[in-house]
């Protein structure tokens, strides 16, 4: 069925594939438009220390020192707490961010729908703002996008398999696995993996396309990025998000609304 | 661990990733140490009802919705459906993530060594036989075992689904810092080169070095350019 449908699109017009990374203007109705980005995730982090949990939600390819964040979009953690691979009832807890027009921010830390801690004011100097009880802290403002790809590699992959259906559909296995290396293929796999690591005109070696001056949104119409996000930093105590230890491994994913 | 062991890990893993995200359209009661009386605290605004985007891992949309596009207008739509979804449909997005992971699993040269792979399983197409991995990262949430004090920051991204599929010792604290690799890990894990190297973007770290992020001081992210 795979060999049938990779086949039939082989014989439809192939235009080159426009891939974007890592979650950098994925899909239109994230970026809103290319004068507003600041609803589109970048990445998003989640990492420990000795005593907190440290989360960072980027958003807003191409950032400026003068980029804000919308005051009409919600920016939102979600985390859930289990006690193990099997523990079906999370320990949920979501920390809600909003900025005014002034970027004044708002974050509510809920656990369920208990609201536990609550943080306000000017988050943009590196030291941020801290909640009442000094358990929550909260950085929101540029900072420069630690992400590194060379999404220039993925497009030349992604480009090279959509132009070349009809040709690597005999190599197909049952599975829709390409046998790169089998019988009348028309790449090899070090070919391929030659591909991954190079640049746009071949060239090697392959470059982080997310760097100052990188070209990872070009197909956006963005030349020569500038190398930073908008970055909403969130420091939380374990405790407050794996309920005081009893359920250690946490889920995190984040989401923007409005 | 015996075939069988493993196996039982694997789909309660899934299991229990797809209750942690299903459950997470719903509100859950609250507690944990930081009780205080919701008086002291202005109302928490309700999230609103049009989700623009989301993430868990690294380049999920990126790399497994529809990837090998030939309709540009397809592959938006797409792509918007994943960002808009919430929990509950999350597991609806496996099965097209499993035909890119197919695709993926050839990377290496050798077809079938993707973790999770069983090409016995079901009808033996796509669907079933990369579905458990297809499942497990449909769920799109990074997993973090916040019980460890001692995380080696390159060495998280995936550490923990890597441990459980592999029935070994996660390699750290799981999640995600700046500094972990996460493209290569994931290339690593779709193309079945778990011992890493062989499938790899040569870019290792973020070339802006004089700005790079640090993981010892708070907002942890370097100054701008």
């Amino acid at each position: 069925m795979l060999r049938r449908v990779l086949a039939l699109a082989g014989m439809v017009a192939v235009c080159p594939a426009i891939a974007r990374a890592a979650d950098h203007a994925d899909g239109p109705s994230a970026t809103q438009s290319l004068m507003d980005l600041s609803g589109d995730i970048t990445d998003v982090y989640a990492f420990t220390d000795a005593n907190n949990v440290n989360l960072i939600l980027d958003v807003g390819t191409n950032a400026t020192a003068t980029t804000k964040f919308s005051n009409a979009v919600q920016y939102v953690f979600h985390v859930n707490g289990i006690t193990g691979l099997t523990d079906a009832a999370p320990f949920s807890s979501t920390v809600i961010c909003t900025f005014d027009a002034s970027q004044k921010i708002s974050c509510w830390l809920q656990n369920g729908s208990k609201t536990v801690d609550y943080v306000t004011g000017d988050a943009s100097a590196a030291a941020g703002v801290s909640s009442a009880d000094g358990k929550m802290k909260v950085f929101a403002g540029p900072r420069n996008d630690p992400f590194f790809f060379n999404i220039q590699g993925f497009r030349k992959v992604t480009g090279f398999v959509a132009q070349n259906f009809s040709a690597l559909a005999p190599t197909l296995t049952p599975q829709g696995c390409p046998q790169l290396d089998g019988a009348g293929s028309p790449v090899s796999s070090a070919a391929v993996r030659g591909l991954l690591k190079s640049q746009s005109d071949g060239s090697t070696p392959g470059v982080d396309d997310f760097q100052k001056n990188g070209t990872a949104a070009a197909p956006l119409g963005i030349a020569n990025l500038t190398g930073n996000v908008l970055a909403l930093v969130v420091s939380v105590p374990k405790t407050a998000l794996n309920d005081n230890g009893a359920k250690p491994i946490l889920g995190v994913w984040a989401s923007t609304h409005k | 661990m015996k075939p069988r062991t493993r196996l039982t890990m694997i789909f309660s893993l899934a299991i229990a990733l797809c209750g942690v995200g299903c459950d997470d359209d719903t509100t859950s009661p609250g507690g944990g140490m930081m009780d205080m009386a919701a008086s002291e605290f202005p109302a928490a605004p309700t999230i609103g009802a049009t989700q623009l985007d989301r993430m868990g891992r690294a380049g999920v949309n990126t790399a497994l919705t529809d990837p090998f596009f030939t309709v540009k207008a397809d592959h938006d739509g797409k792509q918007d459906a994943y960002n808009k979804a919430q929990p509950s449909t999350w597991a609806s997005f496996a099965d097209q993530f499993a035909v890119a992971l197919g695709v993926f699993d050839g990377l290496d040269g050798v077809c079938g060594n993707q973790p999770l792979y069983d090409g016995g399983n079901g009808d033996g197409g796509a669907a079933s036989a990369y579905g458990t991995l297809a499942g497990i990262l449909a769920n799109d949430q990074l997993l973090l075992d916040s019980s460890q004090s001692s995380c080696d920051p390159t060495k998280n991204y995936l550490a923990v689904e890597i441990a459980v599929i592999t029935s070994g010792t996660p390699a750290s604290c799981g999640g995600r810092t700046p500094l972990d690799p996460a493209i290569d890990v994931t290339y690593a894990a779709l193309s079945g080169d778990l011992a890493g190297g062989s499938v790899t973007d040569g870019v290792s770290r973020d070339a802006d070095t004089a700005n790079q992020a640090q993981l010892t001081t708070f907002p942890f992210l370097g100054a701008p350019n």
